[in-house]
């Protein structure tokens, strides 16, 4: 089976995000995007926030980066429907995807923050291959 | 700024994570979708992309999907993936808290928001593309509990 594992490249990348942080100059606040991060702080942070699957259980990403250098691939334009919308690999199922929200809202001391148009968030229900190599099913969220 | 994410597994997969199927309703003609997730665990890094110091934090979200056109389908060979799918316009709210900063923001109501792009549908990618599935045939299973049969 053509699988593919895609580690992190150390360093990074370029542009690690899509997200953009606008605001009032107080600040912005932003959910849903893509990162890259070294290795070693990748597996540190996931030892220390588990998410409720062990590896083995998880899915592979989208094996490659789209021409921004994203690994969450993006719309190539505005209400263009020409990219991958998973950010799951060898998977089958529904899929939604938001890449591009924006709004505003009130902090704990009043304060209006905006969330831009890099926030994203997507789902992913179905089958998949997991990095054991098994099938499996379940639901996935990015954000 | 603020920026909520979860941690990047050991597999590379980033910023996504299992959710329980009760987290999202997906209607039966596959037009519209609710995705909401309450306290969700989750990482604030203030400084992101820049390395810095994390907070744990939570999030609680709700998206909502709405077909806003035809159904279309497209498809890229060299990235082994096809797609399903109706154009969209997606609404979101959120809530965050990061305790060790005493810090919460609650976003205006799903109505405020926008959205530039959105999408729904099916997709098949990498193996099962490579296998000619197609997307409209993928059956998502469902295992019915007794009482709520028992109530249609």
């Amino acid at each position: 089976m053509p699988f593919h594992r895609h580690p992190i490249k150390p360093g990074g990348c370029p542009r690690c995000t899509k997200r953009q942080f606008l605001g009032t100059g107080a600040g912005l606040i932003a959910a849903g995007g893509a990162t890259l991060l070294t290795p070693a702080r990748a597996t540190n942070q996931a030892a220390q926030e588990p998410t409720g699957a062990t590896d083995d259980f998880q899915p592979f990403p989208i094996p490659w980066l789209d021409k921004n250098l994203h690994h969450n691939q993006i719309p190539p334009a505005p209400g263009s429907l020409q990219y991958e919308p998973s950010h799951i690999y060898n998977f089958m199922g529904d899929v939604g995807r938001a890449p591009a929200l924006q709004g505003q809202g009130q902090t704990n001391d009043g304060r209006t923050l905006y969330f831009s148009t890099g926030t994203d968030y997507g789902y992913m229900r179905g089958r998949y291959i997991s990095a054991s190599g098994d099938m499996k099913l379940g639901v996935f969220t990015h954000i | 700024m603020h920026d909520f994410h979860v941690p990047i597994s050991p597999s590379g997969l980033y910023w996504t994570l299992p959710i329980p199927g009760k987290s999202l309703n997906v209607d039966s003609r596959g037009t519209s979708a609710v995705l909401e997730v309450v306290d969700l665990a989750v990482i604030d890094e203030p400084k992101f992309p820049k390395p810095s110091p994390t907070y744990p934090a939570v999030e609680s979200f709700r998206i909502v999907w709405e077909a806003s056109g035809g159904l279309q389908t497209f498809e890229d060979a060299a990235k082994h993936y096809r797609v399903i799918g109706y154009p969209a316009v997606a609404r979101a709210e959120f809530a965050v808290a990061v305790p060790e900063l005493n810090f919460a923001w609650r976003s205006e109501p799903l109505e405020t928001s926008t959205s530039m792009s959105a999408l729904l549908g099916k997709e098949v990618n990498g193996y099962y593309y490579d296998q000619g599935t197609e997307p409209g045939g993928v059956a998502i299973p469902s295992a019915e509990l007794p009482s709520r049969h028992r109530g249609r």
